[in-house]
């Protein structure tokens, strides 16, 4: 693969990155305008008179021509300038930071053990497929994915929350080891809701690929089942493995959302329905753009693991390249 | 005016025993003590019993701001805001107002209060209290400028200055319920505020007062935390860490049974019986001072047709309501809870001026409702949209309710669930709604009048107000409203004058009073809590709390 395959292909997709953010920030921000209420109302109360409701419009440049406003969010959005909330006077920046502490552990550990997890599972029930293992594992895992994530919050609240009285029922907890004592069951209720998916794929592909000529002339040839399992299976089965990672790990900001909320955790998704709620404009920017520049990144390292998997792939950018 | 429809709807009552003791009730009620105060010492009253210290105290509250700054704070929010930046005096659980950080107050007139300013408090700092702090802590409400939650507590203000150690608050014509106002207005360092700027009461920048709890960490909406300052002037704060929490009903439930919450102010409506029961916790209620009503808008067609109102009015079934939806509620029979005139007149006479405001509402009864509809402009009925939202359960059921006994008669009601902000917009702001509404009007201070006003009074119709959700005017209400505020707080005459207001209205009905709700207090086994009422944000809570044993 040489440099220019990867500078042409990362530079394309950079721009499309670009282009998808543009395209969302500008939505975001008609659609707030549209909304009832208004941010001046965030600022001024509910019962804000409506002298002070013209005042907080002309302090905040409300009043200007909306392309104005845009243009005035998007130059400083560029140097991760989105100003400061309009409800809390914090900056959006430390906001989302204070939320990041809470929500990014609790998506990357998740997603970790569901990979960790997943692929592993997957893994041993391909290779006893048919069998009780296979079965017992793909139905408990179905069990947890069937069940609603705030169902399984509850019932994890339930048992280790309440009658075991082992972790806290609420909040995210001050310092290391009391925010990790915190993140368990939400973690927990993550990883439960998100295996399945991993484990499904992982076992459908290595299952098929356990069956292809390849595998079958690796053992023949007396290689160790481990190296069979490591070059031949999972190398063979990671590109779906790698696509449904992207997809799990956007649908884990999503899940996060909701296990926040079930769990009082004020993190990057609680801090984007208080904004929604107090029509909080620059906080629902800054957390939306977050969002979105999150999931075209994941998109572009789906992309790039391509290239490191699949020689075919390579193939194709260079010849076109 | 003011006005300050508190949406405290979603801890409303679902009957968990507990009848209103009369001690509850004239703690809940508005007894005052305008004029000259005489005493000096700390105003918190002991709480009963014999307690010990309580180390730490997670407590569930109703709501709480997006800035830790008291132009944010209005309504259950100054539950926590008031015990970092304490008022100049201080609404006690028995209803009357004690000095705090004024030593003593008089009113010289009826449009002039003079505080004189408590020596030797210090903010958390080090720093002195001074007028000048008090003064800023005051015009951050007042003028056209202000971007004040409670900016409309402050619309008679004229005047706010410093004279010596004391503060001079002239206003622009009488409001005798201004007192309250400033037991409700807490005070911060001026410095501080100046050195902040605009991030003031932010996570970051917090607040700085000198009441007996310090700021110690703030998330928006859901948290703060508060350490015991241990240099208060006063008596010793009795808890050593306050943690108040914006939870959940889920969360709130589950932490009680695990043990991570004491005590829990408002306890949501849906949830009452599984609190209740539990076997380590329990709740106590008082009346709240709020009402839940129907809202006629009275200056527009069709609801400007007395005949159509007096039909919904005889269509509503208040007793099956208070009974089947607020389950132990009290049903209304007029804007303002009987409890609140305790105190202010002789309870016989109170007593007969609520038997006559029961004679004047309609009552249930649906030929009456359908006679009424046939003398309307509306014979065949109409057809109306009712907008509610989620966060009070009660409104979509009590609706739901009287529309069926409506629909009998040929008013059909949709009910259109809507967020917040859409409903306060067309119910409160613009005043948008079909002509028809429903709400739950909490008073927003411990005055007699202070609901009568907000909603009958006709400064309170756009643009110069919108508490009057009806647009009712009537010369009479004016004239008797004002002849109220030329009056003391705690005169009488101006009970009597409030009581004439509710019967003038009850014979215009721009309302359908419906039921009284109550608002409940739980606390873990060990915890004791004395005079809970109505305005427990208003006290300082935490010196009613004890730990026993």
């Amino acid at each position: 693969m040489t440099g220019k395959a990867i500078a042409t292909f990362l530079a394309r997709r950079l721009a499309a990155a670009v282009l998808v953010l543009l395209v969302v920030s500008v939505v975001v921000f008609l659609l707030i305008h549209l909304a009832p209420g208004g941010p001046e109302q965030a600022v001024g109360g509910e019962f804000a008179t409506p002298q002070q409701l013209a005042n907080i419009r002309a302090s905040l440049g409300l009043d200007d021509p909306l392309a104005a406003q845009y243009w005035q969010f998007l130059s400083h959005a560029v140097t991760l300038d989105f100003g400061s909330s309009i409800a809390t006077r914090e900056p959006v920046v430390d906001a989302i930071r204070s939320g990041l502490g809470v929500t990014a552990p609790l998506v990357l550990v998740s997603f970790l053990l569901i990979c960790l997890i997943g692929t592993a599972l997957g893994t041993l029930a391909a290779y006893r497929a048919g069998g009780p293992l296979d079965r017992a594992t793909v139905g408990l895992a179905l069990v947890g994915a069937s069940a609603p994530a705030f169902v399984t919050a509850l019932i994890l609240l339930t048992i280790f929350g309440v009658q075991l009285q082992w972790l806290p029922v609420f909040g995210d907890g001050d310092g290391f080891v009391e925010r990790a004592r915190h993140l368990v069951l939400p973690i927990a209720t993550l990883t439960i809701a998100g295996t399945t998916a991993m484990l499904q794929i992982t076992r459908t592909r290595v299952k098929e690929v356990l069956g292809e000529d390849h595998v079958t002339f690796a053992r023949a040839r007396g290689l160790s089942s481990r190296y069979v399992i490591e070059r031949s299976v999972l190398r063979n089965a990671g590109i779906q493995i790698v696509t449904r990672s992207g997809t799990i790990v956007v649908g884990l900001v999503s899940w996060g959302l909701l296990v926040e909320t079930t769990f009082g955790l004020d993190g990057v998704g609680s801090l984007l329905v208080k904004a929604i709620n107090a029509r909080d404009i620059p906080v629902i920017q800054g957390v939306t753009l977050l969002i979105a520049a999150f999931i075209v990144t994941v998109n572009v390292v789906v992309d790039l693991l391509y290239f490191a998997l699949d020689p075919r792939v390579r193939m194709q950018r260079e010849v076109r390249a | 005016m003011f006005n300050e429809p508190r949406r405290i709807n979603r801890r409303q009552a679902l009957a968990v025993g507990g009848a209103l003791t009369l001690g509850s009730l004239i703690a809940a009620c508005g007894g005052s003590s305008d004029g000259e105060a005489t005493g000096t010492a700390p105003a918190a009253a002991p709480p009963a019993g014999s307690g010990k210290p309580i180390d730490a105290l997670t407590v569930s509250v109703p709501q709480l701001g997006d800035l830790l700054h008291t132009t944010r704070s209005v309504g259950p929010i100054l539950g926590i805001t008031l015990l970092g930046l304490e008022p100049l005096l201080l609404y006690r659980p028995d209803g009357r107002l004690g000095p705090n950080l004024a030593e003593s107050w008089r009113q010289p007139s009826l449009t002039r209060y003079v505080f004189r300013l408590r020596r030797g408090v210090r903010f958390w700092d080090g720093s002195p209290l001074t007028p000048a702090d008090v003064v800023a802590s005051f015009q951050v409400h007042a003028g056209r400028s202000t971007v004040s939650a409670s900016a409309s507590y402050w619309t008679k203000v004229k005047r706010i200055a410093a004279d010596g150690d004391e503060i001079v608050v002239d206003l622009s014509a009488p409001e005798p319920e201004f007192i309250y106002t400033i037991a409700r207005t807490g005070v911060f360092s001026a410095d501080f505020a100046r050195r902040r700027g605009d991030r003031l009461g932010s996570p970051s920048a917090l607040n700085m007062g000198t009441g007996p709890y310090r700021f110690t960490g703030f998330t928006p909406m859901s948290r703060v935390q508060m350490e015991r300052n241990d240099r208060y002037w006063g008596r010793a704060p009795p808890i050593g860490r306050i943690d108040a929490r914006v939870l959940n009903q889920d969360n709130l439930l589950l932490g009680v049974q695990s043990g991570d919450v004491d005590a829990a102010f408002a306890l949501p409506v849906s949830q009452l019986k599984s609190f209740a029961s539990l076997p380590e916790f329990s709740l106590t209620n008082v009346a709240d001072a709020a009402v839940y009503k129907f809202n006629m808008v009275v200056d527009r067609a069709p609801w400007d047709d007395p005949h159509l109102r007096r039909a919904f009015a005889h269509a509503v079934d208040r007793e099956t309501i208070a009974a089947g939806v607020l389950n132990g509620a009290a049903p209304a029979t007029t804007l303002e809870p009987p409890e609140t005139f305790a105190g202010a007149l002789p309870r016989a006479e109170v007593e007969r001026a609520y038997a006559e405001l029961a004679t004047l509402l309609p009552a249930y009864d649906l030929d009456k409702a359908k006679q009424e509809l046939a003398q309307s402009r509306y014979p065949d009925g109409v057809e109306t949209t009712v907008l509610v939202m989620a966060s009070d359960p009660n409104l979509s059921a009590i609706t739901q309710t009287a529309a069926q006994g409506a629909g009998e008669i040929g008013i059909e009601i949709k009910v259109r669930e809507v967020d917040e902000n859409t409903y306060n917009n067309a119910v409160y702001l613009r005043h948008t709604t079909d002509g028809l509404s429903i709400d739950n009007f909490g008073a927003g201070g411990p005055d007699l009048l202070n609901i009568p006003d907000l909603t009958l009074n006709s400064s309170n119709i756009p643009p110069t107000g919108f508490t009057d959700v009806a647009n009712y005017a009537s010369d009479e209400v004016d004239r008797l409203l004002a002849a109220a505020s030329r009056l003391k707080v705690d005169d009488p005459r101006r009970a009597r004058l409030a009581l004439d207001v509710l019967r003038t209205a009850a014979e215009d009905l721009p309302y359908v009073p419906i039921a009284f709700p109550q608002v409940y207090l739980g606390l873990r086994d060990g915890l004791a809590y004395s005079g809970f009422n109505a305005f427990w944000w208003l006290n300082r809570w935490p010196d009613q709390l004890v730990a026993q044993g």
